[in-house]
């Protein structure tokens, strides 16, 4: 008999993440009927931007690797923060006059990397990291600078 | 797609392409999803 294949995400990372896109959702519609102050839904698409990306980047490596126990690498996600907070903190306000630049926005970029990291990028407990990719290897200190033969 | 990209990479292991090398580990899928949230985002507040 075949097992049920697991889901890509469960438990509390699943539930984290389907309340951060409901909230997302819930905010926008707020937005557009004017009922929730812009201060506030823009400081919220700004803490909830990351860890609903950084998940959908997550989803599609243990999807693309085949193994739910695969967690995003940190250097993906700091590469995730500094890309958005350059951008859209450094980059466009220049480029477009209807976006400032707001250190506190940087702030939230980070608050919400901290919750994808410490909640959402788990392994889903009793599932494989499927297979290697270059990042899992690790060479160990006393073969670094030895040759490893003609490839 | 993500799982051809991984694929791709990991045929030229140790002899591949700097190209392939960041579809092996990864950071093309990485990038890739990154650029297209950052597209949409910015279509979206202009």
């Amino acid at each position: 008999m075949k097992t049920p294949a697991k889901l890509p995400l469960s438990g509390l990372p699943l539930t984290l993440f389907l309340g951060l896109g409901g909230a997302f959702v819930c905010l926008k519609v707020w937005e557009g009927l004017g009922v929730m102050p812009r201060l506030i839904t823009s400081y919220a698409d700004d803490f909830l931007c990351l860890p609903l990306v950084l998940t959908g980047v997550l989803l599609a490596h243990r999807l693309a690797s085949g193994g739910q126990a695969r967690t995003l690498p940190l250097s993906h996600g700091l590469a995730a923060l500094a890309a958005f907070s350059l951008y859209f903190e450094g980059i466009l306000p220049r480029l477009s006059s209807r976006v400032t630049a707001d250190p506190w926005d940087v702030a939230m970029y980070v608050l919400g990397f901290l919750v994808f990291q410490a909640v959402i990028n788990r392994a889903v407990a009793g599932t494989s990291p499927g297979f290697i990719m270059a990042d899992d290897l690790q060479i160990p200190p006393s073969a670094k600078g030895k040759s490893i033969g003609h490839v | 797609m993500g799982r051809l990209l991984l694929l791709w990479g990991k045929k030229s292991h140790l002899k591949g392409s700097p190209m392939k090398n960041v579809a092996r580990s990864g950071w093309l899928l990485t990038l890739l999803i990154l650029g297209g949230a950052m597209v949409l985002i910015t279509a979206l507040n202009m």
